[in-house]
This record gives C-alpha cells, sequence and structure tokens, in this order.
C-alpha cells in the first residue's frame, strides 16, 4: 500500500545570514514498505529522524529525494494543489496531544473541519458525523462544544484520533501517540489504535521510542540510527533474535532484560551529530564490535532470510548465508 | 473570575499611575520658562533669572491646567482651546487613517512575507529590515520629493488633483501625510504578523491542520490570525509612539497645521510671546499625553478581554 525508496531529507543549516555552514542529514536514503491493515514500527533514539521520516511520507516536509508510492502511484512529485485532496487517505496523531489541538477552537470545530475540506458528509450531517467520531473513540457527545484545555491528556489524544479518522484515511502516521501521556492512559489509546486498525483496515506507521511500544503494536518493526534503517524484520522475529549491535543495545537498555543485558552490551555516548556524520557505518564510534572496514565503508541494507540487517559484522558472520 | 478583574484593574491603575507622573514631568517641564538659560560666570555656572522665578512659573503652569485657565490663553487671537480644537481635527484624521492604512496594507504584507520566507529567507527579511532601519525624517521626505514630482507633473488619481505637495486647503490634501506616517507603521505590522505566522505555522496543530488538507491560506485565516491580532494589538502602542513622533516632522515638511505643525509653531514662531507659547505647547502636550495614555489603556485592555485565551 505504501512504499517508500530513497527517501531522503537534508536541512541547510546556515551559520551566518549568508552563509550556509552545512547540512541536517536528517533521513538518509531510506526504503521501506507497509501493507494493508498492517502496522511498521518505527524505532530509535532522539535524533535518528524518526518523526522527520512519518512527516516526509505524508509530505508535511518536502524530501530532497526519493519516493513515497500510495498503492504503485507516486505521490511526492504530484503537486500541492493536488496531493491536498490525497491527504484524505493518509492522516497523522501527533506525540503531543496538548499542542496538537487549536485551543482557540471547539471540539466540535476542529472535527468540522476536515469534513469540510474533503466533502465527507453533506452540511446538515456534520454534528452527526462529530459525535459518531467521539463515540468511535470514547468519548460522550457532550465533549463537542467544549475547548480542548478542558480535556486531560488522553482524551485530547482521544480526539487527535478522532481528527485523524475524520476524513475515513487508509493510512495513519502514528507521531509517539503515547509518550506524553500517563502509563496509565498509554495502555488505552494503543489498544484504542489497535481496534480502530483492525475496526476500518488502517494501516499505521508507528513512531515510538519505547520499544514495549513498539513489539505491541507492530507487525513489522524498523529500527532507525542516524536517518538510515539499520536493522528491519518481523516483530516478534527481531525482538527475540536481534542481529545489528545497536537493535541488541537497544533491548538489552530495556530494564528487566538482565539476561539479553549480559549477552549484549550497553549503548554507552550520544548520537553523534547528524550535520557531520561518521565515515563508513554511522554506528561505528559507538559500536563495542567496531572492526576497521567499519570506518570506511558504509553498510548496505541486506537480507538475511526474513530479515535486513545493514551491519559488516552480520554480513562477516554470516559469510554471505542467509541468517536465522 | 475575580483574578481577572483583579488582573485588569491594576492594568487601569498602572496606566493612571503612568500617566499623573507623564502629565506632571511634561508640566514641569513646560511650565520652565522659554527664556531660562544657564551662563558661566566667576568661575561658577548659574542661571538667568532668580529659581524664585522658575519655580513661580512652574506652578502657575500646574496651576492653570488645573483650572482651566490655559484653554482661555490667547494666541495671535486665537484662544489655545479653538487652535487645539481645530488642528486636533487634521491630526485625528492623519493618526487615525494613516493607522489603518498601516494596518491594511501591514497584515497583508505580512502574510506575504512568511510566504516569501521559505524561498528567499535573507532577501525577505532585508525588505522589512530596510524601512524600519531608515530614519523616518528621509521616508517622510522621500514621500514629498514623490509628491512633488506628481505635482509639478500635473499627475491626477481617479479625477482628483494634481494634489499640492504641502497645505491642508482641500480634504485630499491629508493623503500624503497619512501615506507618509503609515509607511513605517505598516513596515512594523508587516514584520510582526510575518513573525507570528511563521511562529504558528510551525505549532503541530497548524501542522495538523495542513494535514487534514488545509491550505496555507486556509490555516492562516482559521488557526492563526486570532494570534496575529494579538501580536498586532500588543506592538500597537510601539506603533503609536512611532506615529505620534513622525506626526511632527509630517505635519512640518507638508504644512498640514495638525498639532504637530501647531507645536513646532509655538517654539520657533517670532510672533508668538514666548511665555504664551510656553503655555499652549504645555496644553497640547498635557492631552496628546492623556489621549495617548487613553489609546494604550485601551488597547492593553483589548488584549485582556478581547483575545484573553490567545495570551494564555
Amino acid at each position: 500500500m505504501i512504499e517508500v525508496k530513497g527517501l531522503t531529507k537534508h536541512f541547510p543549516v546556515k551559520s551566518s545570514l549568508l552563509e550556509e555552514e552545512g547540512v541536517v542529514h536528517a533521513v538518509n536514503g531510506i526504503d521501506f514498505s507497509i501493507h494493508k491493515g498492517k502496522t511498521l514500527g518505527l524505532v530509535g533514539e532522539s535524533g535518528s529522524g524518526k518523526s522527520t521520516t512519518g512527516r516526509l511520507v505524508l509530505r508535511l516536509l518536502e524530501p530532497t529525494s526519493g519516493q513515497v508510492h500510495l498503492d504503485g502511484k507516486d505521490i511526492s512529485t504530484i503537486s500541492n494543489r493536488d496531493f491536498r485532496k490525497l491527504r484524505k487517505e493518509l492522516q497523522i496523531v501527533f506525540q503531543n496531544p496538548y499542542s496538537a489541538l487549536d485551543y482557540k477552537m471547539t471540539i466540535e470545530d476542529i472535527l468540522i473541519q476536515p469534513l469540510q475540506i474533503h466533502k465527507i458528509v453533506e452540511p446538515l450531517s456534520y454534528k452527526k458525523e462529530v459525535h459518531r467520531l467521539l463515540h468511535l473513540v470514547g468519548l460522550d457527545r457532550a465533549s463537542a462544544k467544549k475547548f480542548p484545555h478542558e480535556f486531560s491528556g488522553g482524551q485530547r489524544q482521544r480526539i487527535g484520533i478522532a481528527r485523524a479518522l475524520a476524513t475515513n484515511p487508509r493510512f495513519i502516521v502514528c507521531d509517539e501517540p503515547v509518550s506524553a501521556l500517563d502509563v496509565s492512559v498509554q495502555s488505552q489509546i494503543l489498544n484504542l489504535t489497535m481496534e480502530l486498525q483492525q475496526e476500518f483496515g488502517l494501516s499505521y506507521l508507528f513512531i515510538a521510542h519505547d520499544l514495549h511500544v513498539i513489539k505491541h503494536v507492530s507487525d513489522e518493526v524498523a529500527v532507525m540510527y542516524l536517518g538510515k534503517i539499520v536493522e528491519m524484520g518481523e516483530a516478534e522475529e527481531l525482538f527475540e533474535s536481534p542481529l545489528h549491535p545497536y537493535t541488541k543495545a537497544l533491548i538489552a537498555a530495556v530494564p528487566g532484560q538482565k539476561e539479553k543485558k549480559e549477552a549484549h552490551r550497553r549503548l554507552t555516548g550520544e548520537i553523534p551529530s547528524a550535520i557531520h556524520l561518521p565515515s563508513g557505518c554511522a554506528f561505528h564510534t559507538r559500536c563495542p564490535f567496531a572492526m576497521e572496514v567499519c570506518t570506511t565503508n558504509i553498510p548496505i541494507l541486506k537480507t538475511y532470510g526474513t530479515r535486513q540487517v545493514a551491519c559488516h559484522l552480520v554480513e562477516q558472520e554470516s559469510g554471505g548465508e542467509v541468517l536465522g | 473570575m475575580a483574578k481577572k478583574k483583579r488582573k485588569l484593574l491594576y492594568t487601569i491603575l498602572g496606566h493612571v499611575l503612568l500617566l499623573a507622573t507623564v502629565v506632571a514631568g511634561v508640566l514641569l517641564l513646560t511650565g520652565i520658562p522659554m527664556n531660562f538659560d544657564i551662563f558661566y560666570e566667576k568661575g561658577s555656572y548659574r542661571p538667568n533669572m532668580p529659581w524664585d522665578h522658575i519655580w513661580s512659573s512652574i506652578k502657575q503652569n500646574f496651576s492653570m491646567v488645573f483650572t482651566g485657565e490655559i484653554r482661555y490663553v490667547d494666541v495671535l487671537g486665537e484662544t489655545v482651546q479653538e487652535i487645539f480644537q481645530g488642528a486636533a481635527k487634521k491630526s485625528g484624521i492623519v493618526l487615525g487613517f494613516g493607522m489603518v492604512l498601516a494596518v491594511l496594507v501591514g497584515i497583508p504584507k505580512g502574510i506575504m512575507d512568511s510566504r516569501k520566507r521559505d524561498q528567499h529567507g535573507t532577501f525577505k527579511m532585508l525588505q522589512s529590515l530596510i524601512p524600519l532601519s531608515v530614519p523616518d525624517v528621509l521616508t517622510i521626505g522621500l514621500i514629498q520629493l514623490l509628491a512633488l514630482t506628481l505635482f509639478k507633473n500635473g499627475m491626477t488619481f481617479f479625477g482628483i488633483g494634481p494634489i499640492e505637495f504641502k497645505g491642508d486647503q482641500f480634504w485630499y490634501s491629508a493623503i500624503y501625510p497619512i501615506l507618509a506616517i503609515s509607511i513605517l507603521p505598516a513596515a512594523y505590522v508587516a514584520r510582526t504578523t510575518a513573525t507570528a505566522i511563521e511562529e504558528g505555522l510551525s505549532k503541530p496543530y497548524a501542522l495538523a491542520a495542513r494535514g487534514k488538507g488545509c491550505s496555507r491560506m486556509r490555516i492562516i485565516k482559521n488557526h492563526l490570525m486570532k494570534n496575529v491580532l494579538y501580536e498586532v494589538l500588543s506592538v500597537f502602542p510601539t506603533i503609536l509612539a512611532l506615529m505620534f513622533s513622525s506626526l511632527i516632522i509630517v505635519e512640518r515638511l507638508f504644512y498640514y497645521r495638525g498639532l504637530g505643525y501647531h507645536m513646532i509653531n509655538f517654539y520657533t514662531s517670532s510672533r508668538i510671546d514666548p511665555i504664551l507659547g510656553s503655555t499652549a505647547f504645555s496644553y497640547f502636550m498635557t492631552i496628546l499625553a492623556v489621549v495617548y495614555f487613553l489609546i494604550l489603556l485601551l488597547f492593553n485592555v483589548l488584549k485582556d478581554v478581547v483575545v484573553p485565551k490567545v495570551k494564555s
């Protein structure tokens, strides 16, 4: 359904009024696909390019290069005017429910806006549709007349989901939808997203840095590091037997993974600057298994059975054979 | 609710106190006789008149204002009040229309500027900065030069004109002063609008609106306009101060006999007695200070009362 090919986003950075200092390599040529009714979990540290990827897919940011295909059609090159019509198919739920809703508008106005733009229902049915959407996300119809500040964080996120559902989309980018919420509310929102997926056959690009959350909701998982996917595969399998040292380190960092912590060395230091990327493998500066080749050659994402991994060590250990 | 009322009361009280201080300052300064001087004699500096004389002049200034006597002081055959009434009408037209023009031009320009900033940031920024950086006397002078050129070439607009480059005989004589006084505030409003829009567009709810399929203009109209108006209201006191200070230059250069023109005239005309000139100047300054603070108060109350949600 959604296919991403060589997606790249570089942000120019200015050092003075006229000069450009360099570029932030936010996303560096990534490929993935998401099938109908499935969820791809995108995981990585802060600054790895997860949210930028989500925004590029929805063209909330224009890519530097690369393509995004929706049902085989390249949507990254069509005009903004034409793409606006397509936006009803592709929606987003934001990380921070406090700032994602316009505080000056009532919930009814927030939900009616997409109905008006895309002419989803007749104007006479707007209110009925708003009540249906609120019911879908577990809110009562009295909520329609309230302002965002009258709701709790979890309720606001439900409203954010209702807004995304208003256009009957087929694909939703969930950009860390539970990271700003209390733990007690997180599971409610996660369950709601999964129920809605089942009911409407939605596809999700689920962005998170919490591995528990990713494991819970994803069919497939892609691990990002400094704008690149370093490992991708089926969720269950990837968490059970990670191949890339970065994936191993991320899993080892999850509390309550004693055995795995011993097996995989823990991650140290900070993610390097995306302006001056390390040579070779971007992870080599923090990798406990880094070799000479890692400092010079950029590893390519290669397929090993059902898994894709970009690592010289994995390549060497497999001896070109399929692992797993 | 009680908290809001208290806040409003504090706002009003603060402004009244400030006004009282400014009026006292104005009366103190304008009460000093115009022929007052300090000279150097026998190794020390001395005033050219006794301190008692200066002090009584200041006291008289206060007393004339508070008793209302000041209104009936005769300057060249007209009372100060009559001169003020005639001049206030003219200046009111220039200030009022100038302000409206500044907002009508500034907000759309700001919306356009915020769009351009995406593509040609530096060029765009300079467009806003240049009018703000150039001294207002130069901008006003350029407008007069343009007026002079158009008049000499007999240019007419919509059947009006040629409009004289100075004077205040006709209703359309106010056009150039209005234009001259509104340029700097318009640039200020444009810059404020552009900044508010750019800041607003980066907010998640604006991004969400784009995701819903809203066009840029729709996002600005539905989601950002209140923020823009709030920001413009916030800079209005600054704009007003700019306009008041420009008023003197504009009216003098265009020979437009409003408040600014007369205030200069009271001090510079050899036909006016210095003491009478000083008294008339006090009257004008006091009323201008009161008007300025009333407008300032109005905008601050408007911000708190009309758009409290935006502020919070």
